[in-house]
């Protein structure tokens, strides 16, 4: 096992790679009570086309599938399901899938040692009948459906589908209401048999416990069950255009707001040479900083009324493109656009922002060592994003450099933007809330 | 943890050692008997104190500030404590032992130059301030239907009782908004430190002597401390009958919301049988109506039930589709008659009962849990984590058999869509 500690904050980081692959990450924190730990597969909702284990050729499956095959997990052979067992002790037990990833995790101070030993052993077991397959589409259809209610969900769906072509973060992560119901017992099994080998999983543990004694566990818990080798995961590459779909729509919802969603696509070829990270940071950094609460451009839209809260971002990276995406309402939509439009025009960044930049992040990278979710969560996005984690932030903090950053805001072409508008329905819009 | 008050002629102080934590967590709170109309009024002082100050005339000069004290951060906000609103601003600043020595004090007085040197032009508000923030709080208004289930919960409540407290929400409301000027607002803030009640938290690795210095000598206020009596709400008359209430909106899933009132619980039953109560029925994964009504039956996809211990009210809610309204809802009375009949599993007890010593266990694993314990402790609502676990043991199945018939429904509210 390897053993480090954590500049500044006096942290330690253990890291092993046991021999079936799965890769373990741990941080443990004695002065609270709490332990968080999670179990991440490689796999979420963008890996709809591949080649199944054991075959040679190339599957589509249903879209909404990885978050599917989320829910189905926690259906157990003996009926003892995931929750009856941690509740049994107090603890919490939750799933989420996302993009590019999909993670089981539990929470609760108590009777860690089973615990642990439980939350691999009920991942690694699939078991599903046509019937369980079939009794969950009632139930997702109705979280598919909470979804289409919620504007951030409408805007965030929206825009995608608009920006990208033919990648797959083009769909809603757990599918559509039409998908779901394609998908049946004999796909979930071939996602499951080639996402869930341990070679393409790892776990992340923050908080109370004792690493040794975790390791041990952990390892034993492995040598005890089979494995298939597993040689990498083919999966369809997409040659996904520069060009967006569509760089303008407005839909009408239930809301009394107009709510925008404003993306830019950018091809990441052209900063090849770059560490991808300092890469995704620098160009983040040259856009959000135009638009956030400390920017000049954010305190002239809100005098004039055009934005009335600070404008939020969403970062979308795939192998070939950043979708960096601007959220937000306005009263004057028309009025604003042409105001990002304008701003896009000429990207302005001083030293002193990029000097403030690094202060916050200093900051915030030792605050969250204080949050064990925060942490977690931080640790797997960099596993995701980067294949790794070596709590060498503060190293990549003091490597930044602002000429650096200033070369690649000089080759932001903005020219590739996407809106998307959420208008209230017209019988609502002169309706005043009593 | 070491848990110290003081007590000072116009505010109390609690300071909550712990070397836990790599920040220091400040709370200011002032709190005041609810009235429906002061709502709006306290959410917009909230955001008008940290929009600018004398010093820092507007947001932006204001947040740069804060980025270059360690990225400090204020943020404000106002809730309805039973029969009283509170209105409080939070600080959380990096410990001196990792930015510099002398920034504990730079990190408390900016924060306490927003609550003390508002940006004021002639006895009121700044007019530039004044006007962003109202566009700001009337888009805050707008928004209320932005959270369906949310939404769905403050109409439940409305029909429960409309003049009532617990039917107040927090986003505030647009006629309130428009008799509100720099001027009265100016007068509003005067009256608040004149007459809140307030008190300060402090959780971190700090040296009380000195902190308590620093906060005697700046933080200056002449409110005079006053009994604040009960913060209970306790309902006069319950529905013999339950209402049942429909309405359509535009939404593509239907809510199902119920709201039940507690009548004649004593200290012990609200605040600890009821938790049992609540936890068995619908409080988690492993509850009656999670397995019933989702597992089971595949009917939703969330199905909750939440206690309002502040307001003697359980709320119980859930998204449908339309056409399995009344299938859902005689599930969910089923559930309930059965906890009046006492079936409820020495399993289901036990592991409720773990859940919620679980989560006391962790109270000291967040700054904003402590302050949450030492202030309803404040407010005489609560016991200390000891007290909380010793309680939560003392409950019998026997009580939480008997409370659930002291759960009444008092509405089932279910708001729909044109097609599910």
């Amino acid at each position: 096992m390897e053993e480090k500690t954590i500049e500044k904050v006096n942290q330690k980081l253990f890291y092993k790679k046991l021999d079936n692959g799965l890769e373990i990450f741990m941080l443990p924190n004695n002065n609270i009570k709490n332990v968080y730990a999670t179990f991440t597969t490689k796999y979420g909702s963008v890996h709809d086309e591949f080649v199944p284990l054991g075959e040679n050729k190339m599957l589509t499956v249903p879209k909404g599938i990885a978050h599917f095959l989320e829910h189905k997990m926690f259906e157990q052979e003996d009926g003892v399901d995931p929750f009856t067992f941690f509740s049994k002790s107090g603890t919490d037990c939750n799933a989420h899938t996302t993009l590019k990833h999909t993670t089981y995790e539990f929470m609760g101070p108590n009777n860690f040692v089973e615990n642990i030993g439980y939350l691999l052993d009920f991942v690694q077991e699939l078991y599903l009948t046509d019937e369980n397959v079939d009794s969950e589409k009632g139930i997702i259809e109705q979280e598919l459906k909470m979804y289409m209610d919620d504007p951030i969900f409408v805007l965030y769906d929206g825009i995608k589908n608009n920006v990208f072509e033919k990648s797959p973060f083009k769909y809603p992560i757990g599918g559509t209401i039409q998908s779901i119901y394609k998908i049946n017992r004999a796909y979930l099994t071939k996602c499951y048999n080639t996402f869930y080998n341990p070679s393409n999983m790892f776990v992340v543990i923050t908080g109370n416990f004792d690493p040794e004694i975790t390791l041990d566990i952990i390892t034993k818990n492995q040598e005890g069950k089979e494995f298939k080798k597993l040689d990498g995961i083919k999966i369809k590459e997409y040659k996904e255009p520069d060009k967006v779909v569509k760089d303008y729509e407005e839909v009408s919802k239930n809301v009394d707001n107009n709510k925008f969603a404003y993306a830019i696509k950018l091809n990441l070829n052209k900063f090849n040479n770059m560490d991808e990270k300092k890469r995704n940071f620098y160009l983040s950094l040259s856009v959000e900083s135009q638009f956030d609460s400390l920017s000049e451009f954010y305190e002239k839209m809100i005098e004039k009324n055009y934005l009335t809260d600070p404008i939020e971002f969403e970062r979308i990276i795939t192998d070939t493109h950043m979708v960096i995406v601007l959220l937000g309402e306005t009263n004057y939509p028309k009025e604003l656009f042409a105001e990002i439009d304008n701003k896009f025009k000429n990207i302005e960044i001083t030293m002193e922002d990029f000097e403030l930049a690094k202060k916050s992040m200093i900051s915030s990278y030792i605050k969250r060592f204080d949050n064990i979710f925060a942490l977690n969560d931080y640790v797997i996005n960099e596993v995701i994003n980067f294949n790794k984690y070596e709590g060498n932030d503060l190293d990549f903090i003091n490597s930044l450099n602002y000429d650096e950053l200033k070369k690649v805001s000089k080759k932001i072409d903005p020219s590739n933007k996407s809106i998307l508008l959420v208008k209230p329905h017209k019988d609502n819009s002169n309706e005043e809330e009593k | 943890m070491e848990y110290i008050k003081k007590e000072f002629a116009a505010y109390n102080v609690h300071i909550i050692k712990t070397k836990t934590f790599k920040t220091v967590t400040v709370e200011v709170d002032f709190l005041r008997k609810v009235k429906k109309e002061e709502i709006t009024m306290r959410n917009f002082l909230g955001d008008i104190l940290l929009q600018s100050t004398e010093d820092y005339p507007t947001k932006r000069l204001l947040s740069k500030e804060a980025c270059k004290l360690y990225n400090l951060s204020i943020n404000t906000g106002s809730s309805r404590i039973g029969n009283f609103l509170n209105l409080n601003f939070t600080l959380q600043y990096l410990n001196e032992k990792y930015t510099e020595t002398g920034m504990q004090n730079k990190s408390l007085q900016f924060f306490f130059d927003t609550l003390f040197k508002p940006n004021i032009k002639d006895e009121k508000f700044d007019l530039k301030s004044f006007n962003i923030v109202k566009e700001g709080i009337k888009s805050d208004i707008k928004s209320i239907k932005d959270n369906m289930t949310k939404y769905g919960i403050i109409k439940l409540l409305s029909k429960m009782g409309e003049k009532e407290p617990y039917s107040y929400h927090g986003y505030g409301y647009m006629e309130d908004l428009e008799e509100i000027t720099p001027d009265n607002l100016y007068e509003y803030y005067k009256e608040v430190l004149r007459s809140d009640k307030v008190d300060i938290f402090i959780v971190g690795d700090v040296d009380e002597e000195e902190i308590l210095n620093f906060i005697k000598d700046n933080f200056k206020i002449n409110t005079v401390k006053k009994d604040i009596g009960n913060i209970v709400i306790e309902h006069e008359k319950i529905r013999g009958r339950m209402a049942k209430i429909t309405e359509e909106e535009n939404i593509s899933q239907s809510k199902l919301n119920i709201g039940c009132k507690l009548k004649g619980l004593n200290d012990f039953e609200r605040k600890y049988v009821m938790l049992l109560y609540n936890e068995i029925l619908g409080g988690s994964t492993e509850s009656k109506l999670f397995k019933n009504v989702r597992e089971k039956n595949s009917l939703a996809y969330y199905i909750t039930s939440g206690l309002k211990i502040y307001d003697n009210i359980l709320m119980i809610y859930s998204g449908i589709n339309k056409s399995e309204f009344e299938k859902a809802l005689n599930i969910i009375k089923r559930e309930m008659t059965k906890m009046k009949k006492g079936n409820i599993t020495d399993s289901e007890f036990e592991n409720a009962k773990k859940t919620i010593l679980a989560s006391y266990d962790t109270i000291e694993d967040s700054p904003k849990r402590i302050i949450g314990l030492y202030y309803s402790k404040e407010l005489g609502n609560g016991e200390d984590i000891e007290g909380k676990i010793e309680n939560v043991n003392k409950v019998t199945k026997e009580e939480v058999i008997k409370i659930a018939s002291k759960v009444k429904i008092d509405t089932v509210y279910l708001m729909y869509g044109k097609e599910n």
